[in-house]
């Protein structure tokens, strides 16, 4: 979790394109991968996010939410093939539980949709430095900048919470508690407890957070920004790919 | 330009004050340290003065803070930050952008500086605190004693006269804390700014320190020229504050009357100390070298 | 007791070596200290040792349990870790509860808890505070309440991740004579401290890491004379070893204050010691 939403320092041609070009391609892919329930086309659009992952130099770290959301994806998956009754039977993988054409094409599409779908999110905030993503929220779709920067905060505190958790877990597993039991239900159960100090200590962050905003002048009054965003022809050549994807997605539906 | 009149401060819901009666005058130009044991009201002092409180912290206010001669009181938070820089224990919960740069624009932006001042400004307070090499670094990937270094340069981007910090140290590693110290006395003697640290390392708070106050049960009981107040060993030793080595050193020479000059604050006097003591016996004895190194 | 094997760690296949080829023999009853720098891998070791990181390669024993393929928490009965912050174990509503939870964790019987608590509360200085809500306390007093949760599983093996961190000297001082005090009663303690002096004056054994490897270890006095070393890792000698090494042999012997004190007063009593 704590890798998948991280902003990755770096000076590729991904990195320096306009914020809302790539908030645009996150959501618009998103979008495409909804209306289109063709393999091949879902297949395509997850290929090009790993070309957009390895261009912006993060390939390593996409591969964990490749990874997460395949698992993800996958369960989905098995409840869609198992519940999906009609179509040519294939075989019984349990008496009365048949598993189907329809349903295995059905399920796969699901999880193509999935993966394909969600990568562009978590590559988005990859690639994209907070502040930028504040500048286009706020200057271009006119955001107000305190709600602007409670999503964005909010965003980059994840990471940090993330590896909190893990340390909390560990502390009580040092205790002998059994965090790394399999079954979902006990899991929870677990784990909910945890989430005590990790509160605690979120708010105890938070507090020191405040004031230093406070301390730095926030919310005085009108701000300036330091950073025009730029328009160049990487960005132009992006928004018709991704106009271009769009359009595919509904012709081949 | 920092004046404390009766200043006394309890938190709300507490009936305890936080400190009592503080009188205080620093001057510009001063690097003061702050030191005690938990709870004696060192960060209350330091909130004080950045204007935390009373404007975000409330409660029982009593006296008067001025800061480069305006009451806090009747300044805003965002107002006294031009004046005053503030440093916090967590560097994490500080940093609110991912790029270095940006996180020193972040309150020049607050402040409506236009864009090209602010350019210059981050040049420049990169430069003061030394470390231009990280401005296009991610913060997410400094170490804890680049990330301190960092929240130092975005509060000086600001140009205040004052620098104030709360253990700023205290989640470093002693190469990350040495480097923060370096930058203070950087500051402070370079640019003449006036800084007041909060810290439970009293080694480095004599070496680099003018001035050092001691502070217990909300109140300053100790304030002066750091080896004065070195002077007080046992005193300090009692309130359970610890002293570095080489005072106690001197202290133990001293009650072997073997001593009684300035308390030494650092390796390099102690050695001058002891040198003088071991001459002093051996004008007679010629024989021992003690060019030893 | 423990025993490391040329132990290696890595987050994942092209990650760079975190842990390094680490042989390490440690016995009962020792008191150990581990520095170096951050990122030197001190707390990926220390996590090594109850089994919260598994080795790439290599072999950690503890007790004869091999870590690898022991549950961390079946090795919870044999070494007790403390958090470098209280505030990522704590989480009960009372003192009390806080300290019980690793105690139900364990099974340990009904009949023996309650004694088990009030005898460490005691030794910690906890027995009025037992009802409290750890929250409400302060850091030093938090300190101590995970102290007291992890030494309730009295396990004979206690590793501590910068344990004064965060405390006042007098705070630091009070946790450090407890440490001290069940080293005696045979505790084997393995620490990892930035704080040199409370290394110098609690620890007999000192093990430099440097980039994941072992730079030095020996003889607590012997390791904080090795400046280089040290310096390497972003740390100094002690202040009064610093200055014992500027007068060369002469005041090779010095460990503290008091030793250097009475050293340089015999060499100032005309015709006393010359060295």
């Amino acid at each position: 979790m704590k890798q998948m939403l991280e902003y990755v320092h770096g000076d590729s041609v991904i990195h320096r394109l306009n914020p809302l070009v790539k908030l645009l391609w996150a959501f618009l892919t998103c979008i495409a991968c909804f209306i289109s329930s063709n393999h091949l086309f879902l297949l395509g659009v997850l290929l090009s996010t790993v070309v957009v992952a390895a261009s912006g130099s993060v390939l390593a770290r996409a591969k964990g939410v490749y990874k997460a959301l395949f698992i993800l994806g996958f369960l989905l998956m098995l409840f869609q093939l198992l519940f999906t009754p009609y179509g040519r039977v294939y075989f019984y993988i349990l008496p009365g539980v048949p598993v189907t054409d329809q349903g295995l094409s059905f399920s796969l599409l699901l999880m193509l949709r999935m993966m394909a779908a969600l990568s562009p999110l978590s590559l988005m905030l990859m690639l994209t430095p907070m502040n930028e993503l504040l500048t286009a929220m706020t200057h271009t779709l006119r955001i107000p900048y305190r709600y602007a920067f409670v999503v964005v905060t909010a965003l980059r505190f994840i990471p940090t919470f993330s590896r909190e958790m893990d340390q909390i877990m560990q502390a009580q597993r040092s205790r002998g508690h059994e965090t790394d039991t399999r079954n979902p239900f006990k899991k929870v159960k677990v784990i909910l407890p945890m989430c005590i100090p990790l509160l605690i200590s979120s708010v105890r962050r938070i507090e020191t957070m405040a004031i230093s905003l406070e301390t730095r002048g926030f919310n005085t009054g009108p701000r300036s920004c330091r950073k025009k965003l730029g328009f160049t022809r990487f960005d132009a050549l992006a928004i018709i790919i991704v106009m271009a994807v769009l359009l595919l997605s509904i012709i081949i539906g | 330009m920092i004046r404390f009149n009766n200043v006394s401060f309890a938190y709300e819901g507490s009936e305890e004050l936080a400190v009592r009666n503080i009188n205080l005058h620093i001057d510009k130009g001063e690097f003061v340290g702050i030191i005690g044991p938990s709870g004696a009201g060192k960060s209350t002092l330091v909130s004080l003065i950045n204007g935390v409180i009373p404007h975000f912290h409330r409660g029982d206010y009593y006296g008067e803070v001025l800061v480069c001669g305006k009451d806090t009181l009747e300044s805003t938070c965002g107002e006294i930050s031009r004046h005053v820089g503030s440093v916090f224990q967590d560097p994490e919960a500080q940093m609110v952008t991912t790029v270095v740069e940006d996180e020193i624009a972040f309150g020049l932006e607050n402040f409506n500086v236009p864009a090209g001042e602010i350019e210059k400004r981050i040049t420049e307070s990169l430069k003061m605190v030394g470390i231009e090499h990280l401005r296009h670094r991610g913060t997410a990937a400094l170490s804890g004693g680049q990330k301190q270094r960092v929240t130092i340069a975005a509060a000086i981007a600001l140009r205040p006269e004052i620098l104030v910090l709360d253990e700023p140290t205290s989640e470093l590693d002693p190469q990350g804390s040495r480097q923060v110290f370096q930058t203070l006395k950087r500051l402070n003697q370079e640019y003449g700014m006036t800084i007041l640290i909060v810290e439970q390392k009293v080694m480095l708070l004599s070496e680099f320190c003018s001035r050092l106050m001691v502070m217990e049960k909300g109140q300053i009981i100790l304030d002066g020229p750091v080896r004065q107040v070195l002077e007080h060993h046992d005193k300090l030793l009692e309130l359970g504050i610890n002293c570095p080595r080489v005072v106690t050193l001197t202290k133990l020479l001293k009650d072997a009357s073997l001593y009684d000059g300035d308390i030494p604050v650092d390796v390099d006097e102690a050695e001058q100390v002891v040198r003088k003591i071991l001459e002093g016996a051996y004008d007679q004895h010629t024989a021992f070298d003690l060019s030893l190194r | 007791m423990i025993s490391i094997q040329h132990l290696t760690y890595r987050y994942d296949k092209k990650a760079p070596l975190i842990l390094d080829h680490i042989n390490l023999e440690i016995n009962k009853g020792e008191c150990v200290a581990l520095i170096g720098q951050n990122g030197s891998g001190k707390t990926t070791l220390l996590k090594q040792l109850n089994g919260l990181l598994k080795p790439t390669s290599g072999r950690v024993t503890i007790n004869g349990l091999d870590t690898a393929t022991t549950k961390t928490s079946a090795l919870a009965r044999h070494i007790g870790y403390l958090f470098q912050n209280p505030d990522h174990q704590i989480f009960c509503n009372t003192v009390y509860d806080e300290i019980r939870f690793g105690l139900l964790n364990i099974q340990c019987p009904p009949e023996e808890i309650h004694d088990r608590i009030k005898r460490i509360a005691g030794l910690l200085g906890l027995e009025n505070k037992l009802t409290r809500d750890p929250f409400t306390l302060s850091r030093g007093e938090r300190q101590r309440v995970a102290l007291a949760s992890v030494l309730v599983l009295e396990t004979d093996i206690l590793v501590l991740d910068e344990p004064t961190t965060g405390q006042d000297y007098r705070e630091c001082v009070e946790i450090m004579e407890i440490v001290k005090e069940l080293n005696r009663k045979g505790k084997t303690i393995i620490m990892v401290s930035h704080d040199i002096e409370v290394v110098a004056d609690y620890c007999e054994r000192t093990i430099i890491l440097h980039q994941g490897r072992v730079l030095e270890d020996d003889a607590t006095h012997v390791v904080l004379r090795k400046s280089e070393s040290l310096m390497l890792s972003g740390l100094e000698p002690p202040q009064i070893i610093q200055l014992a090494l500027r007068f060369g042999p002469l005041f090779q012997h010095v460990r503290s204050p008091e030793d250097m004190a009475e050293a340089v007063a015999a060499c100032a009593v005309p015709g006393g010691v010359r060295v």
